[in-house]
């Protein structure tokens, strides 16, 4: 074991510049940056992972039908305060924005009727598909509600949100993403 | 990966579980430590306690304080406090927690007139069972996620073979209590505060080695990675912990 002041001081200068030149050799590659070369992950700068639910009208809405337009990700429940909380900015920014990206809302395993009757209670006229077996939140990783997914136009997932949004905020995202 | 474990009704979130239970391990190992050393173990554990609530409820506070508009239009007041303080994950701002957590530390340092370098010490260990609770929970919810590869230990998660990089902490933070369990046989002969120091150089040794195979991995700018710089800080500064409290020169008739 290194015994004097100086044995340690040389050994600090070389940890501090093979240290630097392992974190120059190990950089990320600029191909590993690109959506195209990332797999399917709930992960910033991954495709969206796909999915195939039932809609409260009964039909099948996938996430790849909305490819082309940025799409708002909501996981939601009936019972979550925040989540209830949220849903007025959300309906407010799908009337806004209708034409120009998507809000989807994905319920957590609760029965169609408790969501059919919350959506007509509190007047939500956008998208919302039943995950009751739990497979969609599974391949999101949620962990808490309300979780957002920001998708853009390519199906990239560029912002992920835990909590409450406000409208401004939604807004100010799609603005962004309009402008890319 | 499994995140959560079905048992009848019941859904149990497994990295929560691990990490509680890694907690409460580190928290005894930690304690049982600073009495070994001469510490009031109830005090060792209240500290570390306080200081982890500190940490989280700090990370938190953060990131509604760099996210005033995310929390600002709630209403009425209790939905806007339950908010606030709900245990979302993804909301936080680490540098904040750590901050606080550290000054709750020293606070309770000083005032329960605890020797800081026992006491760090005392918690090596204890942040090496951390940090193997904390790649196994990774492992559980698929956080963490290593680069693909054909090596036959691959995991297959997210669609892809991949390093097994949550694993490789975990062993890295298992060899990390074994080095010191080994040295703690001989602590007498060590100044104070080697253990932890050792603990932080093998511990940001890993990361540095470690973080190349994430996916996931968080870059600060031209391609070089969050945590490798941060790993390469603590090492140094681990390292020269032990210049400047090593002798200038060798003792007279030392081996």
């Amino acid at each position: 074991m290194p015994k004097t002041r100086l044995d340690w001081i040389v050994i600090t200068i070389v940890a501090l510049i093979l240290g630097g030149v392992w974190i120059g050799l190990t950089r990320a590659l600029p191909g590993q940056a690109t959506p195209a070369a990332r797999s399917p992950a709930p992960e910033i700068g991954h495709s969206a992972p796909d999915f195939t639910l039932t809609a409260l009208d009964g039909s099948e809405v996938s996430l790849s039908d909305f490819q082309g337009q940025p799409v708002v990700l909501n996981f939601w429940a009936t019972w979550c305060p925040p989540c209830r909380a949220e849903v007025p900015a959300l309906q407010s920014a799908s009337e806004s924005l209708a034409g120009e990206a998507v809000i989807l809302g994905v319920s957590l395993q609760e029965s169609p009727s408790t969501v059919s009757q919350f959506a007509e209670e509190f007047g939500i006229t956008y998208p919302v598909v039943l995950d009751q077996s739990g497979q969609a939140s599974l391949a999101y990783r949620v962990r808490s509600l309300p979780t957002t997914y920001l998708i853009d136009e390519r199906g990239v997932v560029v912002e992920v949100f835990s909590g409450s949004l406000s409208e401004p905020l939604i807004r100010t995202r799609l603005g962004q993403l309009s402008g890319q | 990966m499994l995140p959560v474990l079905q048992i009848g009704p019941l859904s149990i979130r497994t990295p929560g579980l691990v990490l509680l239970a890694g907690l409460w391990a580190a928290l005894e190992v930690a304690s049982r430590e600073g009495v070994r050393r001469g510490i009031d173990g109830n005090k060792v554990y209240n500290l570390g306690f306080y200081a982890l609530v500190a940490g989280v409820l700090g990370a938190r506070m953060g990131f509604v304080l760099f996210h005033p508009l995310l929390y600002i239009r709630i209403t009425p007041l209790s939905r806007f406090v339950g908010s606030v303080f709900s245990p979302t994950p993804g909301t936080e701002v680490p540098w904040v927690g750590v901050l606080l957590a550290a000054g709750v530390a020293a606070y309770l340092i000083r005032r329960w007139q605890l020797d800081p370098l026992a006491l760090a010490d005392s918690f090596a260990p204890a942040f090496a069972i951390m940090g193997i609770a904390i790649g196994l929970a990774d492992l559980l919810s698929g956080n963490m996620y290593g680069m693909e590869t054909r090596l036959p230990w691959a995991i297959n998660l997210w669609g892809a073979a991949r390093h097994p990089t949550q694993l490789y902490l975990a062993l890295a933070c298992a060899a990390n209590l074994a080095v010191l369990l080994r040295l703690r046989s001989k602590e007498d002969a060590l100044p104070p505060g080697s253990l932890f120091q050792v603990s932080l150089a093998i511990l940001s040794l890993a990361v540095l080695l470690i973080e190349p195979l994430r996916a996931d991995s968080p870059v600060l700018i031209a391609g070089v990675r969050t945590w490798q710089v941060i790993a390469l800080g603590v090492l140094v500064a681990a390292l020269a912990g032990f210049a400047w409290r090593a002798p200038a020169a060798q003792p007279d008739g030392g081996p």
